[in-house]
């Protein structure tokens, strides 16, 4: 369809803008055609405006109005409203508070590993120390970079464990193998290029 | 057109809007401002669903069920915020279209050859005189037959007609309601009236042929 056949009816039901109705209407004087078919049209609408109005029976709107009283004669029972709203009140704190408990009991589990992590993070620097005395060393420890950017502890050097630390780095080279294949490990090398931070 | 009271509605009530009436009513249980409301509105909401229908006992019943959602739906789903009258429509018109797609399908399931009674569709079709005597309005002659071709429409030609004939809904609600876009609803009010103006013409030439 069209979109003048549209508008003759939106014209006709004066459902135009103003600017587009004196648009149409100059349309209107240049298509003949377009004229008489709006015209037309309005006179088949204006049959249409004798249509009768029809009326429901008085007994029908007397028993919707019945209806209508006895639903409201009906007691509201507004005391429901309250006793809704303080049940979900309290279910809604139960609610909350339980989630609460078992956040806190987590979060007590969560630390207490954390120490055990913390814990076994100083086994494998000082062997026997316990976390109390780790920060009482923390005041002597200096640590220096050198010009590889390697960090040292020279205290922890120094310390009474050294000889243990020393073991441990000397079985941890003991563990290193020769690089026998050069290629092998140029791809190696270049594997942690690849998925290297840097 | 105005109801018989029997109760009497103060003044002020005729001149409240709508949307006081109904605040009236959900708040205050106020009787007479539901009867103001079925008072202003029942001969719109009437023709509407009579003229669609076209037979008195069927409208009675869906008027009656649209009425009776009205009361029951009202705290629930009606929206202060939109038009009462428009929130009315659409439950009427819902109501109305679902009781004119209920009896095609009916027509369809019904139209094969029934063994046991040994009929077919067209003898379980009712005599049209009893029905036309049971409708007998007391309507004038052009009006009848104006009836009688907006019957003959295509229910979604019939429905924008009808919409806009009884509450001058604007043809934008009228595809709102109707679900189609406003272009549609403009088409099918032109195909309206085009259909109407050849049956017009058809009946001119039958009428002309006979004298």
């Amino acid at each position: 369809m069209k979109k003048k056949d549209h508008k003759s009816i939106a014209y006709i039901f004066k459902e135009m803008d103003p600017s587009e109705e004196v648009e149409f209407e100059r349309s209107l004087q240049d298509n003949e055609n377009l004229l008489i078919e709006v015209e037309s049209l309005r006179k088949v609408n204006e049959k249409l405006s004798s249509l009768p109005h029809f009326s429901a029976p008085p007994h029908l709107i007397e028993e919707i109005s019945s209806k209508a009283r006895n639903k409201t004669a009906k007691p509201r029972m507004n005391w429901i409203k309250p006793f809704y709203l303080a049940t979900a009140a309290i279910v809604m704190v139960g609610f909350t508070g339980s989630i609460l408990f078992m956040d806190s009991t987590s979060s007590d589990q969560d630390s207490a590993s954390d120490h055990a992590v913390v814990g076994s993070t100083n086994m494998i620097y000082s062997d026997q120390e316990k976390p109390g005395a780790l920060s009482e060393s923390k005041a002597k420890i200096t640590p220096w970079i050198d010009n590889n950017d390697i960090l040292h502890f020279n205290e922890r050097l120094q310390n009474e464990d050294s000889a243990q630390i020393d073991s441990m780095l000397k079985d941890s080279y003991q563990r290193l193998t020769p690089v026998t294949d050069p290629i092998q490990s140029r791809m190696l090398q270049r594997n942690l290029q690849l998925t290297g931070s840097q | 057109m105005k109801l018989m009271n029997t109760d009497f509605i103060p003044s002020n009530y005729e001149q409240m809007e709508d949307k006081e009436l109904v605040h009236l009513f959900r708040k205050k249980d106020d009787q007479l401002a539901f009867r103001e409301l079925m008072n202003r509105h029942q001969s719109k909401i009437y023709s509407y669903i009579f003229s669609m229908i076209q037979n008195r006992e069927i409208a009675n019943d869906i008027f009656q069920e649209t009425f009776t959602k009205v009361i029951t739906k009202m705290d629930d789903t009606y929206n202060e915020q939109g038009k009462w009258i428009a929130w009315v429509m659409r439950i009427a018109h819902n109501a109305t279209i679902d009781y004119i797609r209920k009896q095609k399908r009916f027509v369809d399931v019904s139209s094969s050859y029934d063994k046991e009674s040994k009929t077919d569709f067209y003898d379980r079709l009712p005599d049209e005189d009893s029905i036309d005597q049971h409708e007998k309005l007391e309507l004038d002659e052009s009006t009848e037959s104006l009836l009688k071709h907006i019957s003959n429409l295509p229910e979604e030609q019939r429905t924008v007609v009808m919409l806009r004939h009884y509450y001058e809904m604007p043809f934008k609600e009228i595809a709102e309601l109707t679900d189609v876009s406003i272009n549609t609803a403009l088409g099918r009010m032109r195909y309206a009236l085009i259909n109407l103006r050849k049956m017009f013409d058809e009946e001119h030439e039958k009428e002309s042929n006979n004298v």
